[in-house]
Order: structure tokens, then C-alpha cells, then sequence
């Protein structure tokens, strides 16, 4: 296996604070960290490449550093990914982060080494296989065979999804895979536990969300500008920004020009959980365009925003619903809106 | 009082082949599609034509709307009651059944629906019908046709055929009989007594099932024998969320009800079936919330499993389901697939109840696979775009398909069918 280890500039021996500045660096040969790792991996398993980069200099171009990790990555043939250990190091334990979340997403894994408070670890925490440290370096004699331990197991294709026997943070991700039982003996399995007072483990912990704070009401509605905002999917015939049917990744805005008018006859409904019979051939059934504009008339709202933003909520998950929200409340935002009307199927 | 008792007699099927006379010899289930399609003639068609499919072939089925298993009554030759047949004996006496052979009915029947059915490769590891010989029913409906008529049309033939199918079969012996009673249990025993919460989807066209031929949207909760679901009380009217809906074959093997069974009288008391409608309105929900626990403290229950039928806004039924009857004192497990992005990192519900703490998950709609290019395709090979499930560019340069498990029938199905699980690393 080829493994790429990852260090900042005091690790890689370039300096301390004054060096945090120090650029995005590849070198060939083994160093510190990635030096007593070396020594302690099986045989066939070895680190390809240590980059070195500076800790404001990784944080601050995080674009940047993806570009340049996947490059290294893609070019090196890498299977692998160690970053730190971070200690208690914040800005580091936040590069050290990022490093795993690139890592992620090209669908490689990544083990580090941090401080349970370390802010990367709390940011990052799921992209990698984080191992608990002491809050300072004097812990990396303890912690590096734990993380080298695990780097061979891992390259030994070896079971790795008990957080708690192979002694990393629990990343919170879920992992699927078959059991010897169907799901229905499962659940009469653990209802008899749950009946009997006997321990049981639940297959899904309830999740727990951030909730967003409710904006205070506007004042006078009669001078607000009011936006539509729809997850029901009522697009443009064409459906121009291919908006998924499920598990949408994207959004698009909209005006009533391209629905035909305000009889919105040119609608096609890009949603694929409801019916979308009455929608189709009138959009304001799920955009209530029409709706909107009698209240502008009648001066019950100030303006009616004139593009209309769609996107499909079938099955999207949380994390993801939570970036496009936030996209969309900063676009709404910038425009001066004041108020939106949502609309879900 | 006399209990309820059901036989069902299993004729097993391994192979269908086209024949003169519809009929089972040797096992082999010999179809005469003439006779067949003439049984299914509607005037919402213009052609009707049937198929095989059998597992190990190179053949993907798609968009698939249902899935039958062919079942008959002995006594009068009748099934799905409310729809094609009769009330009388009805959860009891004996019900043929066709084992090994299912109905299935395709259709593009409105905008995005789903539903694959692969008979070899991956595919058919993930969907329980990709082990199972199909009759495969592909009806063109004529030209301009409003889609709820479509639908109940695809519907109806689908359960026609199954129908057909079983009642030719009417004189043939069956190979194995197993009998499905309740009788009330020895109170020193103590056993638990336990109920099973049958989630209807109740949402308008594509997202309906019906119960004794009547729309669920209009049925209170109600409290069932689990022989009226053996014996075709329940038919399915979905036509999307392929992987995690409930297919008419899936009321008539409801696998939590089956577990139930072997369980009765030995590990449990079990007291009936409650099916209550998932309907798209929060007073809807409400009212099924508290009329299930309802039902299920005038029975007595001490516990309930309750199984999601589809995703998104049946998680608020199922966990106000668990919520009433918890309060009540009656323990829950409940059933539901997850919702956690490509790679498991994101939350996999989008409602959740702290009183929901037994939960038997089975598996994640958005997980990614790979099915390999068939050489032939059953139904509409177009419907892939259109496919809820499949994104915007599902066919990869090699000819595979890169597709959510939310595109393939039963994949995630809630009712526990398969053995899939998740775990949080």
C-alpha cells in the first residue's frame, strides 16, 4: 500500500510559528513523524510521500491544498492517507482535517492522531479515523504505534467499522453490510430484549440536529419583499439545471417567463415522491405564483421577488439540505429579501 | 369460538415456460399467453403481451410498478377480495398458491417513477425478485390516457393475471401445506402479547394502496387478522420509491408477520395486525398516531413492530406511532431505512423521536451501485432517465449504470425482507 503522510512546518523541521507561512511542499524521503511510522509498518506498506506545509499557509488555501493533495494523490498511486498526530495544535488539527476530507471524498481512507478538544477534530471528525492523543507532543511516543497498528490493519483489508475496539473518535458515519438474519427476525429479536428488560442494541441511534434559530416576525408585511421558495421541484419545462429526482444535488432560480406566465403551463415537476398530476400542467399547485401576486396586489406584501427558487427535498440528505440552505438564504439576502414563503411536498 | 384458520398449499414453481393450457407439470409453470393477455383486455390498452423472465438471465425489468405472487381460493375460485372476488372465506379455509412465480406488471405510467428488476449481476443481490421467475405483464395503454386511469388499469390487470394463473392451476396438487392460526394462548405462560403495525402509504396516485379494493386515503386505522393479508386483502396501488414500498407480493409474505407466526405460542402472543394509513396531512397522522395505540391497548398489546411503508414523511408517522403507544407503556421496535448521503456521512433520518430507541434499519436509499449493461431489457429502456434514483447521467462509459439502491425494487424495503443492516463508525 501507498501511503502519503501529512506534517506542518514544525514537524517537517522547516521552523516554528514564524515559518506557519511556509508553502505546500512534496518530498521523497521520510521525516519525523512519518519517519517513525515508517519503522513501524508491515512489510509491503510503505510512505510514497511526505508533504510538508505550513499551518496558516494549509488553512488558508484550502482550495488550494485539495488541488495539490489530489494531484499528489492521483500521481503517486495512493491508497492511504496519515496526517499528524496533531496534539492539541488547533490550526494544525484543522489542517490535519482537511487533509482527511479530501481523502473522503476520493474515497481513501485517512488516519490521524488529535486531541479530543482539538477543533479539527471536531470539525473534521467524520473524514477520518482520528486517534485520541495527549494535548502536546510528549504523546506521540504513545500514540504512533496505535495509529501504525491501525494503518496495517486497514492495508490488511481487515474489519475496521468498531470504533470502539480499534480505539479511534467515533467518526459518525454509517457503514451498511449483511448480517446472517433478515431485518424481521431482527426486529422480533430485539423486541423480546427490549420486553425482558435485557440489553439491547438499537441499529440507528436517533440523530440529533442543530436546530436554526427562528427569525424574528417582520414588522410590516405591507413593505416586505417577499421570495417563493420551493423544495417541491416545479421547474421550467426542460428542467434547464437538472435537477434531480431524488437526492438532489443543485438548485436553480426561476422567473415567471419561463413557466409560460403566470397560468404557469410550461411546468415540469423534476420531483419524484408525490404526484406530480396537478403540478404539471399548472405549477402554481405547488409555486403558488398566483397566490403571491393577488397579495401583492392587495398590498398585503410589500414585493413578490421575482425569481422563484426550486429545488427537489425528495430524500436529500441533512448535511446536504443544510449547505443548499444556507446557499439560498445568502443569494436571498444579497437581493434584499425580507421574508420567504417555503413550500414542500 | 372457532379460530380463524388458513391453509396455504404451496404448488412449487421452478421454471415457466410458454404451453397450450395454462397448468404446473413437473414444477414447471406452462403459460398460454393468448388466452392470458385475453383475460387482461381493457380498453385503456391497445396491446397487451407477456414475458419471461427467470433468475440468472441477462435481463433487466424496468420501470416496474407491482409485484404478485398468484394466489387462489380452493373453495370458490376467487381472490383479492373488494377488487376481483368475493368476501366468503376469506382468511380462512385454503388458498393455493403458486410459489416460485410472480406477476410482474411494468408501464411508464407517469413522470418519475422507478422500479429495476435485474435477473443476474449485482442488481439481483440487492433485490429479492432478482432470485425469482417472473410472468412479466407489459400493457401500451392508448394514447392520451390521464395517469391515475393508467395506473388503476396496471393495477387491475396485474392482479387479473395473477388471478388467471393460479385459478388455472386450481386442479393441481400442491407439494407442501402450512397452516396459519392464532389460537389463544395459555395465560400462565405469560408470553408477551404483540401486535404488528401495518404503515399503508395513503398519499394520492403512485403513493396508495387499497384494502379490500377501498382507498386507503379513506380508511380509518384497522384492526386486521394476519390471514386477511395472506389471503389478498391488501393490494398496492404504488408506483414509485421502488426500494422502499411495498409491493402487493410483500402484503401477501409480509415477512415481519410470517416471524410473527413461527413465533406465536412459543415466544409471543400474537394479537393481530393493525393497519393504519400514512397520510400526507399532519391531522392524518395524528389521527393514525393515536388510533393505533388505541387499538392496541383495547387488545391489550404490550408491545408493537411497526414498519415504514416509503420514506420522507412516513418517518413522522412511524415515530409518532412509536411516541403514542411508548407513552402508553407499550414497548416498540420499529423499522425504517436510512437517508445518509453517498458515503453514510450525513444524518440518516429527517425525523426522529428519542422514545424510538429499537430500531432495526435496513440500509441507505442513497448508497451507489453498479449494474452492468443486460442484453435485454424488459419494459422501457428510456424510463432509466426518468428514474427517482438514477440522477442526471446514469450510464457510465462502459456501459454500466451507476444507480442509487433507491431505483431497485425491495432493496431497502422496510418490512425486513433482506438482511442488510448499518452501524455508526
Amino acid at each position: 500500500m501507498n501511503i502519503l503522510y501529512y506534517i506542518n512546518q514544525f514537524f517537517g523541521q522547516i521552523g516554528g510559528e514564524e515559518k506557519a507561512d511556509h508553502p505546500f511542499e512534496v518530498r521523497e524521503e521520510s521525516i519525523g513523524p512519518s519517519m517513525a511510522m515508517s519503522g513501524l509498518l508491515e512489510e509491503g506498506n510503505k510512505i510514497a510521500v511526505t508533504v510538508v506545509c505550513g499551518d496558516n499557509y494549509a488553512v488558508e488555501n484550502e482550495e488550494l491544498l485539495k488541488e495539490k493533495i489530489t494531484e499528489v494523490i492521483r500521481e503517486k498511486k495512493i491508497d492511504l492517507v496519515v496526517a499528524g498526530p496533531a496534539f492539541n495544535a488547533g490550526r494544525y488539527g484543522m489542517a490535519c482535517g482537511l487533509v482527511c476530507r479530501i481523502a473522503f471524498f476520493l474515497g481513501i481512507p485517512a488516519v490521524s492522531g488529535m486531541f479530543e478538544e482539538n477543533p479539527g477534530r471536531e470539525v473534521y471528525g467524520k473524514f477520518g479515523y482520528i486517534f485520541p492523543t495527549s494535548n502536546n507532543a510528549s504523546g506521540m511516543r504513545k500514540v504512533m504505534p496505535k495509529m501504525a497498528g491501525f494503518v496495517n490493519k486497514l492495508c490488511r483489508g481487515e474489519d475496521v467499522y468498531d470504533s470502539e475496539a480499534c480505539g479511534y473518535f467515533t467518526r459518525g458515519i454509517r457503514h451498511y453490510y449483511t448480517t446472517e438474519k433478515t431485518g424481521a427476525v431482527r426486529s422480533v429479536d430485539m423486541l423480546l430484549k427490549k420486553l425482558k428488560g435485557e440489553s439491547f442494541e438499537t441499529e440507528l441511534k436517533m440523530p440529533k440536529f442543530h436546530m436554526s434559530p427562528i427569525s424574528p416576525a417582520i414588522k410590516d408585511l405591507s413593505r416586505a419583499k417577499i421570495a417563493l421558495v420551493t423544495t417541491c421541484g416545479v421547474v421550467p419545462e426542460g428542467n434547464p439545471d437538472h435537477i434531480e429526482a431524488h437526492a438532489a444535488t443543485v438548485w436553480g432560480t426561476y422567473e415567471m417567463e419561463d413557466y409560460g406566465g403566470v397560468e404557469m403551463p410550461d411546468t415540469f415537476v423534476a420531483h419524484g415522491g408525490y404526484t406530480p398530476v396537478y403540478a404539471t400542467s399548472n405549477g402554481n399547485r405547488a409555486l403558488p405564483v398566483d397566490a403571491a401576486l393577488r397579495l401583492e396586489e392587495e398590498g398585503y406584501i410589500g414585493d413578490l421577488y421575482e425569481k422563484f427558487t426550486v429545488t427537489v427535498g425528495n430524500c436529500m440528505p441533512v448535511d446536504r439540505a443544510e449547505k443548499i440552505g444556507k446557499e439560498i438564504a445568502q443569494t436571498l439576502k444579497e437581493a434584499g429579501v425580507d421574508g420567504v414563503l417555503l413550500t414542500s411536498a | 369460538m372457532n379460530e380463524m384458520k388458513l391453509t396455504l398449499e404451496y404448488i412449487k414453481i421452478h421454471d415457466i415456460q410458454w404451453g397450450e393450457r395454462t397448468t404446473v407439470r413437473n414444477h414447471i409453470l406452462y403459460v398460454n399467453e393468448e388466452e392470458a393477455a385475453e383475460a387482461l383486455q381493457d380498453p385503456a390498452f391497445t396491446s397487451i403481451s407477456l414475458d419471461i423472465a427467470r433468475p440468472g438471465e441477462n435481463v433487466r425489468i424496468i420501470p416496474v410498478k407491482d409485484v404478485i405472487e398468484p394466489r387462489v381460493k380452493a373453495e370458490t375460485g376467487e381472490f383479492f377480495p373488494g377488487f376481483l372476488g368475493g368476501y366468503e372465506g376469506i382468511g380462512e379455509g385454503v388458498t393455493k398458491v403458486l410459489r416460485g412465480c410472480d406477476v410482474v406488471t411494468t408501464g411508464r405510467i407517469v413522470g418519475f417513477q422507478e422500479g429495476i428488476i435485474d435477473m443476474s449481476g449485482p442488481g439481483a443481490e440487492y433485490c429479492p425478485y432478482g432470485k425469482r421467475n417472473h410472468v412479466v405483464l407489459i400493457a401500451e395503454p392508448i394514447e392520451g390516457i390521464e395517469p391515475e386511469v393508467h395506473e388503476a388499469a396496471v393495477r387491475t390487470a396485474g392482479i387479473k393475471l395473477a388471478h388467471y394463473l393460479a385459478k388455472s392451476c386450481m386442479d393441481v396438487e400442491g407439494d407442501e401445506k402450512e397452516e396459519f392460526s392464532l389460537p389463544s394462548v395459555d395465560p400462565e405462560k405469560k408470553l408477551p402479547r404483540v401486535m404488528y403495525v401495518n404503515l399503508l402509504l395513503a398519499q394520492g396516485l403512485l403513493h396508495d394502496n387499497y384494502v379490500y379494493g377501498m382507498d386507503e386515503k379513506k380508511l380509518q386505522t384497522t384492526l386486521m387478522h394476519p390471514n386477511e393479508l395472506l389471503d389478498g386483502a391488501v393490494v398496492s396501488g404504488n408506483c414509485v420509491t421502488a426500494s422502499t414500498k411495498n409491493t402487493t407480493f410483500d402484503y401477501e409474505n409480509n415477512p415481519v408477520i410470517m416471524e410473527l407466526y413461527k413465533r406465536h405460542g412459543r415466544e409471543v402472543d400474537f394479537c393481530g395486525v393493525i393497519s393504519t394509513p400514512s397520510n400526507a396531512y399532519l391531522a392524518g397522522k395524528e389521527r393514525g398516531a393515536l388510533c393505533t395505540a388505541n387499538i392496541a391497548s383495547v387488545c391489550h398489546a404490550d408491545a408493537l413492530i411497526i414498519a415504514e411503508e416509503g420514506g420522507g414523511n412516513p418517518e413522522a408517522d412511524i415515530m409518532m406511532i412509536a411516541e403514542a403507544a411508548e407513552d402508553r407503556g407499550i414497548k416498540c421496535v420499529i423499522l425504517l431505512h436510512e437517508v445518509s448521503g453517498d458515503y453514510g456521512e450525513s444524518e440518516p433520518l429527517a425525523n426522529t423521536n428519542p422514545k424510538a430507541d429499537a430500531v432495526v434499519t435496513l440500509g441507505n436509499v442513497n448508497e451507489y451501485v453498479y449494474l452492468p449493461k443486460m442484453e435485454k431489457v424488459i419494459g422501457h429502456a428510456d424510463a432509466l432517465e426518468n428514474l427517482a434514483g438514477c440522477g442526471v447521467n446514469p450510464l457510465q462509459p462502459d456501459g454500466c449504470l451507476r444507480v442509487r439502491l433507491a431505483s431497485i425494487m425491495d432493496s431497502v424495503s422496510n418490512l425486513g425482507i433482506t438482511t442488510r443492516t448499518g452501524k455508526t463508525y
